[in-house]
């Protein structure tokens, strides 16, 4: 197989179904990096046939390349940095033509050669609407394809061209400013001596100084004539200055949109007026409405909550018993010895007390997934937008607040595309209190050693109903500290408001499904790798010093390097309720949350070969010995969820939050505010607590 | 001159200008959305509680907040 000579960027708008065809054209031959010096998620895989094989990276959705976001910062910026030889591969969604062409006619003044592709054939047929492929291809002067990329429908043609480099065609500028300002841009372009091919990328330099030096405030990222030499810079400033014309952005877009208008009138046929349907505005009273629409959020979330206890114990199971089958099995060929102990009771029993609750962060990205595609999540963020006014965040935090569900990481991530800088501080600094997957673990094992399997009006799980109060105390914690850091470190608010509304789809369960595919394939391989090596040296500290003499495996701990490091921080977390065993816990999955599952079933678990659900029983019978009562009295493990709630116990959290604020303060800020707030809150609830029970 | 929060649901308007106290960030998002000068957008809803308007822009519907709105300068049609 030979690896083509040239690579595929994948852009469009948001929602323009560009991921979906990322998927159908790479299928598992995806992986996921950073783009280099940046931490922005580099989406990569590959396009095979029989003999070749393409490179392509799927880049994050846009409308335009201006704007101070970080997210675009970071999208020209990768785009100016790619390589002479790249190609881009443009979606489109055919039902939104107009806004899709000014992004284009933006991509395509890079100069960068150019297939385009237009989705949602479905719904193009299903309004009656035509397009003639073939007149908008002699209007962009590029190659386009219409395709069903649910269905697959002209996926299979569409690969074919992509594996011809002569497909990908360099897009010639066809719009025009008004006739005076474009006479004097022709003035300016012919007064440079540039090859053909080079005359593009020099057009659009000119365009960005022109606009330039009419004020408008560039993009950092976007280049100007400057980076070819001060003296081309001049040369059109003297001309400039001679003249009083001003080049904005306004303007390029309004002369884009006329030409836009005329293409449009010579390509598509048929309605392309269709209003929203009925269903569709009903929906719409009702998600949208300020009380029924907050009410249908809390029950959505609700049902998300119930499910991933109920539906996602059978998988679990499953992985238990998989576990333990493994550690019989490999116990069966092992030999006596540390080595047989350190694989069965420290890699397997560690590895597998986290990795069984993987089907329930599947769930979880799932339901996340199937309500992102079916455009509810926006409606969402519309409902929120007021509530969360009133704490000094505004509906565009909405979105990253939500994705800090799955993980903090993506949250702070997806900060960037907050242009307010205070709002995106905020957003930055609330994000790790929201519940995040990591947290799931610790709480499923607390929640199941404190309260039993118990039914409220014979239906909702009151386990269910605890860890759904846990994520909104996640929830309304952050809101309260956004609101507190608007009062005292982020005064300035220039926030706004501009949501789009996507159409209804029915989501696609298939694509759905690969992305929690990816992304589980993700936890497993990447936090895999910190249980796997937090599990081996756990499992050194709990089981050594080795005493000979002591032959019960539980008290043999008591003497272990483990024992002597929670005993020594004991004195500090005894006023939370908590114990050594807990206080190695805490110490442990300072790395990662989840690891202090693990921590607890190789503490506990030396006695038996069970990961999981015997370490639920291991807890609910250890006795304190000072006390004579049990070490996970109610108050303990609720002390211990506050904690686990408050606690800033992620390193890739701090890392992130390092990367984003180009600052070692506001990781170190994070961390300490987080951890001051967890050690006060469990304080608080056990001593209080301990008044009435 | 009317403002877009001046139109009744329903009815169509005509964008004419944008105010340039929506601030030019804003002002590039809005642009970018589509909403510019020579647009003609229809209003979808009004929540005057969560202080939003909804327009439909081709295909596609937008929110805003009600005070943006009355910054966005144009005819009623």
């Amino acid at each position: 197989m030979t690896h083509s000579n040239y690579r595929i960027l994948v852009l469009g708008n948001p929602n323009c179904g560009k991921s979906t065809l990322f998927n159908k054209l790479t299928g598992a031959n995806q992986k996921t990096g950073n783009f280099p010096g940046v931490t922005v998620e580099k989406h990569s895989g590959k396009l095979r046939n029989e003999n070749q094989e393409i490179e392509l990276i799927d880049l994050p959705g846009s409308f335009s390349l201006t704007g101070n976001s970080e997210e675009k910062k970071v999208l020209t910026r990768i785009l100016m940095q790619r390589e002479a030889t790249d190609k881009v591969l443009f979606i489109m969604d055919s039902t939104l033509l107009e806004r899709s062409l000014q992004f284009f006619f933006q991509i395509a003044d890079l100069g960068a050669p150019i297939l385009l592709v237009l989705t949602m054939k479905d719904i193009l047929e299903k309004r009656n609407i035509s397009i003639s492929l073939k007149d908008l291809e002699h209007e962009l002067g590029v190659k386009c394809f219409l395709i069903n990329a649910k269905s697959g429908e002209g996926v299979e043609e569409l690969k074919k061209y992509l594996f011809q480099e002569d497909s990908f065609k360099i897009s010639p500028r066809k719009w025009k400013w008004e006739k005076e300002k474009e006479e004097f841009f022709r003035e300016i372009s012919n007064s440079f001596e540039f090859h053909e091919n080079e005359k593009i990328f020099l057009d659009f330099l000119i365009l960005n100084t022109l606009k330039k030096l009419s004020g408008e405030v560039l993009q950092e990222e976007l280049p100007t004539l400057e980076i070819l030499g001060n003296k081309f810079f001049q040369h059109v400033q003297k001309k400039f200055n001679q003249r009083n014309l001003k080049f904005t952005y306004e303007e390029e877009l309004i002369q884009k949109s006329i030409y836009i208008k005329q293409i449009l009138s010579r390509v598509v046929f048929g309605s392309s007026s269709i209003r929203f349907s009925k269903w569709e505005q009903k929906i719409d009273k009702y998600l949208l409405h300020p009380t029924w629409g907050l009410l249908i959020f809390l029950i959505i979330m609700g049902i998300v909550f119930q499910a991933l206890f109920r539906w996602a114990e059978i998988p679990m199971n499953l992985i238990e018993d998989g576990f333990t089958f493994l550690g019989n099995w490999l116990g069966n060929f092992l030999p006596e010895g540390p080595l047989r102990k350190l694989i069965i009771e420290g890699v397997i029993m560690g590895v597998g007390s986290v990795m069984v609750f993987v089907p329930q962060i599947g769930f979880l990205f799932f339901f996340i997934g199937l309500l992102e595609e079916s455009g509810y999540i926006a409606r969402a963020s519309f409902v929120m937008d007021k509530f969360m006014g009133r704490f000094g965040l505004s509906g565009k935090s909405f979105i990253p607040l939500l994705s800090s569900a799955a993980c903090a990481v993506p949250s702070i991530l997806g900060a960037r595309a907050i242009e307010d800088k205070s709002d995106r501080m905020r957003t930055i600094l609330v994000s790790p209190l929201i519940t995040c997957s990591a947290r799931y673990p610790v709480y499923i094992l607390v929640i199941g050693t404190i309260f039993s399997e118990k039914l409220i009006f014979g239906i909702i799980d009151v386990r269910s109903l605890v860890l759904f109060c846990l994520f909104f105390l996640g929830m309304f914690t952050a809101f309260v500290f956004a609101l507190i850091f608007k009062k005292t470190f982020f005064k300035k608010d220039s926030s706004y408001f501009i949501l789009e509304l996507p159409s209804y789809k029915i989501p696609s369960v298939k694509n759905v499904s690969y992305n929690v595919y990816l992304k589980l394939k993700d936890f497993v391989l990447n936090t895999g790798q910190i249980i796997l090596f937090a599990s081996i040296l756990l499992w050194f500290l709990a089981n050594y010093p080795y005493n000979p003499e002591v032959q019960n495996k539980q008290e043999n701990i008591q003497f272990s390097y483990a024992a002597k490091i929670g005993k020594t921080i004991e004195p500090i977390i005894e006023p939370l309720g908590f114990d050594w065993k807990i206080g190695v816990a805490i110490l442990t999955s300072f790395a990662a949350r989840e690891v202090m599952v693990s921590t607890l079933a190789i503490i506990y678990g030396v006695e038996g070969d069970e990961p999981s659900s015997d370490l639920q029983e291991a807890m609910k019978n250890d006795i304190n010995p000072k006390t004579q009562k049990p070490v996970w009295s109610f108050l303990t493990g609720l002390s211990v969820l506050i904690f686990y709630a408050y606690a800033c116990q992620c390193i890739s959290t701090l890392a992130v939050v390092r990367k984003e604020t180009n600052s070692y303060f506001w990781p170190l800020f994070l961390f300490s505010y987080m951890t001051i707030l967890a050690y006060l809150s469990s304080l608080f609830i056990y001593q209080v607590g301990r008044l009435f029970l | 001159m009317n403002s877009l929060f001046e139109t009744p649901v329903g009815k169509t308007f005509l964008i004419e200008s944008l105010d340039k106290k929506l601030g030019k960030e804003f002002r590039k998002d809005l642009l970018d959305y589509g909403i510019l000068p020579g647009t003609i957008v229809t209003v979808n809803k009004k929540f005057f509680s969560s202080e939003k308007l909804i327009l439909e822009l081709g295909q596609t519907k937008i929110a805003l907040h009600l005070e943006d709105a009355k910054k966005i300068y144009g005819k009623i049609l």
